[in-house]
C-alpha cells in the first residue's frame, strides 16, 4: 500500500458540518490505509511556516498527497511544496482533492492552481453525485465519488432509545414528531419550512411538533444578492411564528452535541430540510438522520439526492427564472405514517454513508491511476471572468438568474 | 405614556421597520467606515427592529423623518454630547430615542417624553463553567485608569480554560498611550493566568464561532463610557452564552425577543436635574469646546455616572 499523506487544517472549521466530515474523512483513511499520515496548516500560517511544512512533507515523501480540508485552499501550500519537491524529484506524488460545496466560490485560486499543477497526476474527490456533474463541468479530469462519510459510534439506530426520548417528549406513538437540524439560514429556507409547517398544523389542527437545532446565520444568499444585517434573519422568522395561533409547536432547541442529536433524531418521524443552498454537495445531517432510521421529506436539489431511500420524499426545485421549490406535495407528505421500515433505513445508510463505506471508495480511488491534470473548462473561465468584473456574476441585469448560473447548477436538479 | 407604547406597537407592527434596513444606504454604510472603526467589534452593526444604533450615524434631519423610533447604543459620553447639542431639536423631530435605563439620571424632566429606557436580559444563569471567556478592548477608555482594580474581578478556579478576546488600537505609524497602556495591562492580565490554560482569539475567529453555549463571558469594561449596546454581547448572546446578561430585576412594560436566547425590555424612565443644568451651562460658556475632547466634561460626567445609584 502506497504512503498517504493527509493534510487538513490545524484550525477547527467554523462549519459544524465541515468538523465532522473532516475528523471522518481522516478516519476512512486509517481505514483505508495502513500507512496514512497527517499534516496540518492554517489559513493565516505565515509563509515561513509553510516552507517548513513543505520540507517535513518532502521528508515524509508520501506516494499521494491528499487535502481532505475545505480550508485553507490547497494553492497556498502547494505554491511553496511542488517547487521544493521538484528541486530534487522528477515525479509529484499524486494529489487528491476533497472538493467541498465551496469550490464554486474559490475560482481566484483554483485558477491560480491551474500551472503549479499542471502535468501533475491529480484526482478530484466530490460528495454527491450531483457534485460530480457540476464540477465535471468545471473540470477536464476525471472525478471521483467519495461520500462524506458519517461515524455510526454517533449516529446509529435504537429503537429502546426511541422508545425512552419520545416518552421523555410525552410523544404517542402515532403522532410524528418533525426535525430539522443545521444552520438556520436563508440558505436553508427555515422561513418557508416555519411557515408551511404551521399552516399545515393549524388548518390539521393537529398538536404535531417541528424541533429545529442549530443557530441562526444571516450569510444571506450572496448568488442572488440577497443580504442583510446580522440578526436579521431570527426576527424574519420570528415574524412569521407571530402571525401563527400554533408557533408554540415549532421548538427552537439551539446547538446539540452528537449524543443529543442522535437521541432526537432516533425519537423524530421526518426530517425536513428544505435546502436550495448552492453549497449543497451533499447533506450531513440527512446522512446523520438516515443511520438513525430517520425518513426525510427534502428538496430534490444537489447532494440531497443522493438520499433516495425507500421512504424518503422529494419536493422539486426550479431555477427559472428564479430558484424556488414545488411545494404541492409537502402537505402529503407531512401526513405520511411513521410506520416504516427504520432498520432497514439505517443499514442502507450505513452501507453508503458510514466512515467503512467512504474508506472502500478511498481504496479505489487510490488504486486508480489519477490523469494528469491539464486545464479547467471553458465553462470555468467563463464564470471566472464574470466573478472578477461583476458584482453579481450569476445574476441578469434585470436580476434573474442568468445562464451560467443555469448552465452550471442545472446538475443540482 | 400609552401614547409611547402604541408608537412603538405601531412601528413593530409596521413595514416600516423592514423598509428603514432595506436603506442601508442612507442610513449606515456611507458613514459607517469612517467613525468608530477602530473599536469594532463592539461597534459593529446588527439587525432589531427598533433601530440599533449609533448617534454618529445620524447624520441629518432627513434621518429623524425617516426614524420615528431609535434606539441609541452609545456609551453615555457621546449620549450626553448629543443630548446637550440637540436637546431644542428633539421637539422638531417627532423621533422618540431608545437609551439605555442606566442613562436616565443624565436626561432633564421637561424632555423625558423623547426617551424610553431599555437593557437586555436573559434567563438567570449561575456561571458554571469552566470555560471561561473575557472579553476586554484595550484601552483606558474602556478598561478604566486603575488596572488592578479592573482585574480584581477575576477570579479562577485552578481547573478554568481561559479563552482571550482582547481587540486593541491598531495604528502603525505611532505609538498611542492606548498601546502602552494595552502593554501593562496584558502584562498584568499574564500573570493573573500563568497557571491556567489560555487561548487567544481574534476577531475573524470570533465572527466565526458558531457555539458560546459552554462559555462564561467576562467583560472587563469598568463601565459603559464608550458604548452600551456590544456588538460582542449581542453575538455571544445570540449564540448561545447563558452569562452576558442578567435576569431583569424590574418588570419592563415591553419586551422584544432580540435572538433566541436573549430579549430587550423596555421602561419608562425617572429623569433628574443632577448633571444636564452643570453640562450645559458649561457648553454655554465653552461654545467653541469639543465636549467629548474636554477633560471637564469627560471628568465629570465619568464621576458623576459612577458615583450616582
Amino acid at each position: 500500500m502506497s504512503k498517504i499523506l493527509c493534510l487538513y487544517s490545524n484550525k477547527t472549521s467554523s462549519w459544524i458540518s465541515c468538523q465532522k466530515i473532516v475528523a471522518n474523512l481522516w478516519q476512512s483513511y486509517t481505514l483505508a490505509s495502513n500507512d496514512a499520515h497527517q499534516l496540518h496548516f492554517g489559513p493565516e500560517q505565515k509563509s515561513q511556516d509553510l516552507i517548513s511544512l513543505a520540507q517535513e512533507i518532502v521528508d515524509l515523501a508520501p506516494d499521494t498527497i491528499s487535502f481532505i480540508d475545505h480550508r485553507p485552499h490547497p494553492y497556498d501550500l502547494l505554491q511553496y511544496l511542488i517547487p521544493l519537491w521538484m528541486k530534487n524529484h522528477s515525479t509529484f506524488p499524486e494529489l487528491i482533492f476533497h472538493v467541498y460545496g465551496d469550490f464554486t466560490l474559490s475560482y481566484h485560486k483554483w485558477s491560480a492552481m491551474k500551472h503549479l499543477i499542471k502535468g501533475i497526476k491529480v484526482k478530484f474527490c466530490v460528495a454527491s453525485t450531483a457534485q460530480r456533474a457540476l464540477i465535471q463541468k468545471l473540470i477536464l479530469n476525471d472525478i471521483h465519488h467519495v461520500p462524506f462519510a458519517v461515524n455510526p459510534q454517533d449516529f446509529f439506530y435504537d429503537e429502546k432509545l426511541r422508545e425512552k426520548t419520545r416518552k421523555e417528549l410525552n410523544l404517542s406513538k402515532d403522532e410524528n414528531l418533525y426535525i430539522f437540524t443545521g444552520r438556520l439560514s436563508y440558505q436553508k429556507n427555515i422561513h418557508l419550512l416555519v411557515e408551511r409547517f404551521l399552516s399545515h398544523v393549524e388548518s390539521k389542527n393537529s398538536s404535531e411538533k417541528l424541533l429545529i437545532f442549530g443557530h441562526f446565520d444571516d450569510l444571506g444568499d450572496s448568488f442572488s444578492d440577497y443580504q442583510a444585517l446580522t440578526g436579521h434573519y431570527y426576527h424574519q422568522v420570528n415574524d412569521i411564528l407571530k402571525k401563527h395561533s400554533r408557533r408554540d409547536q415549532v421548538i427552537f432547541k439551539g446547538m446539540a452535541d452528537s449524543k443529543k442529536l442522535n437521541e432526537y433524531y432516533n425519537a423524530s418521524d421526518f426530517f425536513i430540510n428544505l435546502s436550495t443552498h448552492n453549497d449543497e454537495d451533499f447533506g450531513m445531517s440527512v446522512a446523520e438522520a438516515s443511520h438513525c432510521g430517520l425518513s426525510s421529506i427534502m428538496t430534490s436539489w444537489g447532494g440531497l439526492k443522493d438520499f433516495n431511500f425507500t421512504p424518503n420524499k422529494y419536493l422539486g426545485v426550479s431555477i427559472s427564472p428564479r430558484k424556488s421549490i414545488d411545494l404541492s406535495l409537502l402537505e402529503t407528505y407531512l401526513d405520511q405514517s411513521n410506520n416504516y421500515d427504520r432498520k432497514k433505513l439505517s443499514q442502507e445508510a450505513l452501507d453508503k454513508f458510514s466512515i467503512q463505506a467512504s474508506a472502500e471508495r478511498i481504496k479505489e480511488v487510490v488504486k486508480t491511476s489519477g490523469t494528469v491534470f491539464e486545464d479547467f473548462t471553458d465553462l470555468f473561465y467563463r464564470i471566472h471572468r464574470n466573478v472578477l468584473y461583476t458584482k453579481k456574476p450569476y445574476l441578469n441585469i434585470d436580476d434573474q438568474l442568468n445562464s451560467l448560473y443555469r448552465e452550471l447548477y442545472v446538475s443540482y436538479l | 405614556m400609552s401614547a409611547t407604547f402604541d408608537k412603538i406597537k405601531n412601528f413593530l407592527e409596521s413595514p416600516v421597520s423592514y423598509a428603514l434596513i432595506k436603506n442601508k444606504d442612507l442610513f449606515r454604510d456611507n458613514y459607517y467606515a469612517q467613525s468608530y472603526s477602530e473599536a469594532l467589534p463592539m461597534t459593529d452593526h446588527y439587525y432589531h427592529p427598533l433601530n440599533p444604533c449609533f448617534l454618529f450615524e445620524l447624520t441629518g434631519p432627513a434621518i429623524m423623518q425617516h426614524s420615528p423610533i431609535i434606539c441609541i447604543r452609545d456609551g453615555y459620553l457621546s449620549f450626553m454630547d448629543f443630548l446637550l447639542n440637540n436637546h431644542q431639536s428633539l421637539t422638531h423631530w417627532n423621533t422618540l430615542f431608545l437609551v439605555p435605563k442606566i442613562y436616565e439620571k443624565l436626561i432633564p424632566p421637561h424632555l423625558a417624553s423623547f426617551f424610553l429606557g431599555y437593557d437586555f436580559s436573559q434567563e438567570k444563569t449561575k456561571m458554571s463553567s469552566r470555560d471561561k471567556f473575557i472579553f476586554a478592548y484595550l484601552t483606558e477608555e474602556y478598561l478604566g485608569n486603575n488596572i488592578e482594580e479592573s482585574l480584581g474581578q477575576l477570579t479562577f478556579s485552578p481547573q478554568d480554560k481561559v479563552t482571550l478576546f482582547l481587540p486593541q488600537e491598531t495604528n502603525l505609524e505611532k505609538i498611542s498611550y492606548n498601546n502602552i497602556f494595552a502593554q501593562e495591562f496584558l502584562f498584568e492580565l499574564s500573570k493573573k493566568l500563568k497557571d491556567h490554560s489560555v487561548r487567544h482569539i481574534n476577531t475573524y475567529d470570533f465572527l466565526n464561532t458558531a457555539d458560546f453555549s459552554s462559555y462564561d463571558f467576562i467583560d472587563l469594561a469598568s463601565d459603559h463610557a464608550l458604548v452600551y449596546d456590544n456588538f460582542v454581547k449581542f453575538l455571544m448572546a445570540s449564540r448561545g452564552c447563558k452569562s452576558v446578561f442578567g435576569a431583569s430585576n424590574q418588570t419592563p412594560l415591553l419586551t422584544i425577543d432580540i435572538s433566541m436566547f436573549h430579549r430587550m425590555n423596555l421602561y419608562e424612565i425617572h429623569p433628574s436635574n443632577d448633571i444636564f443644568p452643570e453640562l450645559l451651562l458649561f457648553k454655554k460658556q465653552n461654545p467653541n469646546k469639543k465636549l467629548l475632547e474636554d477633560s471637564y466634561f469627560l471628568g465629570t460626567l465619568r464621576q458623576f455616572m459612577k458615583s450616582s445609584p
